[in-house]
């Protein structure tokens, strides 16, 4: 867009003054005290409101306004400002010149209103420009030079060339990066920080939960089923093979007793033998039906071998859980009655308090019954007060009662666990799973299933050690040996040896068959994943607790990556536009001498010296200052615009330059103002022959010309064309 | 499953000439040669920062 046209009312050296401006070059020129630093200076009073209105405000008189036309697409905006109210109207016009109100409102100079708001978010949409100083270091160049990297704007042009100005980037880079390190305490980026995190926590308790639980329960990691699943092969394999042997060991010890033993008794003690003999696993006796049983239980999903009091031990359970969750309504309940625990009204008795001593100064002060005020003020005060109190007093009580129920629930809480931690360990000791899942499975398929079970509990009734009847049966057939190895020594002696032997075996038998059940169970367990631990927080929510957290890490991770490239990104995409372009302009405007621009972390330009070395641009000569600034602002303009040059105000800008830098500078700004707009303001009469000369438009200000305080009368200025 | 990466509304977003429009161009860069775990990941962590820009913007305005 570009500015159409200036009308000042009471402003300044300004009675009453109207400008017109045109599409590319403009000289306003005139002597000093002309008013062309006013000028330029109720550009930014009309747009964004102004702290000088006092020093602008003529004296004795009662207006200060001004209004700028802006034009563009078709269509043409009045931004009128009263500068001495800040209330600032916009309208904007067609085509066809229809006129639609846009904005009528107070909008001050960093006013924090809602009609501010509005108003700046109007200004950013009409010409991508809402801040009065980002405004003044872009649109503005003037003999005042306003600082390039002073604290404030340096900031706000970093932002701006960061695309951060409307949304801070760092602010939700440093959020994620909290969240992030709060989580591992890991920090990737560089900054470190002394905090807790909950992902080492969780990892710390799920370790300590693993040492804690006895090996039988231990969880595989996903990496070890495999080899889990190899290890319960062989070692069933293996079992297999020892138990085979045992039984063979079991028959030779029989036939060496029968040796020794009269014929006659012969098979009476085999049949009896045969009655008794337990193997690791089975019976000797009916080994295959004692098998098939086990088998069927095992794929029935039941243990191999289940103890007796089983049925017992699950409705304890049942009761268990039923108590635990019954303990969630009354903990509900006693939440949401603290919850709706209302606290005294403190901030109301204030404010009542305020009101009153306030009527009551009023009522001494007026002398309006001071003193019937002072008594009902007292009153009311006592009793609101009092009020006041009661009501603490109340919450107070009431929240002691509910802390005292609290506490009361929390001890049968406390008996109910142990009782269930009891429980679990009554459960690992007979080889059953202890978690809840695994005991609620566990008690619908000992229901589906109790005739098998009868079945196996009738058949054995000593089923804990399997072991245990083979030593037994040693024991029997010993003393029926007895007599006949006072008969044979050197056999008995051989059969004593065999008998050690093979109870030594059957130890080894039962500690395998442990580690079997011990493996299986891991491996079952990790593929449930819901053990428990006995404590209030089981394994798989640690576990789970666990993936997710690592789960939002590498979400985190993620984000702080794409944030920080995008950030680059964009700040690259415009940063090295920016330098290229100013970089092009300055090269131009010093005729090569100076090839390459750059800026620094706090936006302040460098320049290049023979192709490699870079030089604070505070080092040079005012007039290649003068010329870096420039350069750097028109190039901001045409960034920042996105290719739509803002008008460009240029105040006496080339005071410090020689002739010839000032005459390229010339060719550069008529190229620049060539796509959209510049206001040049100048005394030089050389500029003003060189305007005629490239047919400029130009306004000329002083006396008996422009609608100063010296003329009355005639507002509007004539405007020269040509000198 | 629908994605975000995948819908009309990222395109849409990415045309911005704004950081926010930069990240989603990004993303949509990086999600074009993953894995669909990888790319979940993506669409997460892109939500997230959606979320925190609209999150930030809201509490400017």
């Amino acid at each position: 867009m570009i500015l159409r046209s200036v009308e000042i009312e009471h402003f300044g050296k300004f009675n009453a003054a109207d400008f017109e401006f045109r599409r590319g070059m403009n000289l306003v020129t005139g002597p000093n005290e002309a008013g062309k630093s006013t000028l330029v200076e109720v550009i930014p009073a009309v747009l964004f409101g102004t702290r000088q209105v006092e020093r602008f405000k003529p004296w004795g008189r009662s207006g200060c306004s001004a209004s700028l036309v802006f034009e563009g697409d078709a269509r043409s905006v009045e931004i009128r400002r009263n500068l001495l109210t800040d209330e600032v109207k916009v309208v904007e016009r067609d085509a066809l010149y229809q006129s639609v109100p846009r904005f009528e409102g107070k909008a001050a100079l960093n006013g924090r209103s809602a009609a501010c708001r509005e108003y700046r978010l109007l200004l950013e949409q009409l010409l991508g420009i809402a801040d009065d100083d980002l405004f003044r270091a872009t649109c503005m160049f003037g003999q005042r030079v306003v600082e390039w990297t002073g604290d404030a704007l340096g900031e706000k042009l970093r932002r701006l060339v960061s695309g951060s100005d409307e949304t801070d980037f760092a602010d939700i880079l440093d959020a994620l990066l909290d969240e992030h390190f709060e989580l591992t305490r890991e920090n990737p980026w560089g900054r470190d920080k002394q905090r807790d995190r909950e992902l080492e926590q969780v990892r710390s308790m799920l370790e300590e939960q693993a040492v804690n639980l006895p090996a039988t329960f231990a969880i595989a990691s996903p990496d070890e089923e495999p080899e889990l699943d190899e290890r319960v092969r062989d070692l069933s394999a293996e079992l297999e093979r020892d138990r085979s042997e045992y039984v063979k060991g079991v028959c030779y010890v029989e036939k060496l007793r029968m040796n020794l033993q009269d014929p006659a008794d012969t098979e009476e003690v085999g049949a009896s033998s045969q009655k008794t003999e337990t193997v690791p696993g089975g019976e000797a006796s009916g080994t295959e039906s004692a098998d098939e049983l086990s088998t069927r239980l095992v794929a029935e999903g039941l243990p191999e071998h289940p103890p007796e009091n089983l049925p017992e031990l699950l409705e304890e359970a049942s009761r268990i859980r039923q108590e635990l969750a019954e303990f969630q309504k009354p903990h509900a309940a006693l939440a949401k009655s603290e919850g709706e625990l209302k606290k005294a009204p403190w901030q109301k008795i204030c404010i009542l308090t305020t009101l009153l001593v306030c009527v009551v100064a009023a009522g001494w002060v007026f002398s309006f019954q001071p003193l019937v005020l002072s008594i009902l003020g007292g009153a009311g005060l006592v009793g609101g007060w009092g009020w006041c109190l009661w009501r603490n007093l109340q919450h107070r009580r009431s929240l002691e009662d509910l802390k005292l129920e609290r506490t009361k629930l929390e001890q049968v809480r406390g008996s109910v666990l142990t009782r269930q931690s009891e429980l679990s360990e009554r459960c690992e000791a007979l080889g059953l799973p202890s978690s809840a899942i695994d005991l609620v499975r566990l008690q619908k398929v000992v229901e589906q299933n109790s005739e098998l079970l009868d079945q196996w509990w009738s058949r054995n009734k000593t089923p804990e050690v399997p072991p245990v009847p083979v030593s037994k049966c040693l024991e029997d057939q010993n003393q029926e040996s007895a007599a006949s190895a006072c008969e044979n020594p050197e056999a008995a002696t051989e059969l004593a040896e065999l008998e050690q032997r093979l109870g030594d075996f059957a130890a080894q038998l039962k500690e395998k068959e442990l580690e079997l059940a011990r493996l299986k169970t891991r491996s079952s367990g990790q593929s449930a994943g819901v053990v428990e631990s006995g404590e209030d927080t089981p394994v798989s929510d640690l576990q789970q607790k666990f993936n997710q957290i690592q789960q939002r890490v590498l979400v985190l991770r993620e984000a702080v990556d794409l944030l920080v490239a995008g950030v680059e990104d964009y700040r690259q995409t415009h940063l090295v536009g920016l330098t290229e372009e100013a970089g092009r302009l300055f090269r131009k405007m010093t005729g090569g001498r100076y090839a390459q621009i750059r800026l620094d972390e706090d936006m302040r330009p460098e320049l290049q010296i023979d192709g490699h070395r870079w030089h604070p641009a505070d080092r040079f000569s005012r007039g290649t200052l003068d010329a870096l600034y420039l350069a750097l602002r028109i190039a901001l303009s045409k960034v920042r615009g996105d290719g739509a040059s803002l008008p460009l105000l240029l105040d006496d800008p080339f005071v410090h330059m020689d002739r010839e830098r000032l005459s390229s500078t010339l060719k550069l700004l008529d190229m620049a103002a060539s796509g959209g707009q510049l206001i040049l303001l100048s005394h030089s009469e050389d500029l003003a022959r060189r305007a005629a000369r490239e047919r400029w438009h130009v306004i000329p200000l002083g006396e008996g010309i422009a609608g100063t305080d010296n003329e009355d009368g005639d507002s509007h200025a004539g405007q020269l064309h040509l000198l | 499953m629908t994605m975000f990466l995948d819908s009309p509304e990222a395109a849409e977003l990415a045309r911005e000439k704004s950081v926010r429009g930069t990240v989603v161009r990004l993303a949509l860069k990086k999600a074009s040669g993953v894995d669909a775990e990888q790319k979940m990941l993506l669409e997460a962590a892109l939500q997230e920062l959606l979320h925190c820009f609209e999150r930030q913007s809201g509490e400017s305005a």
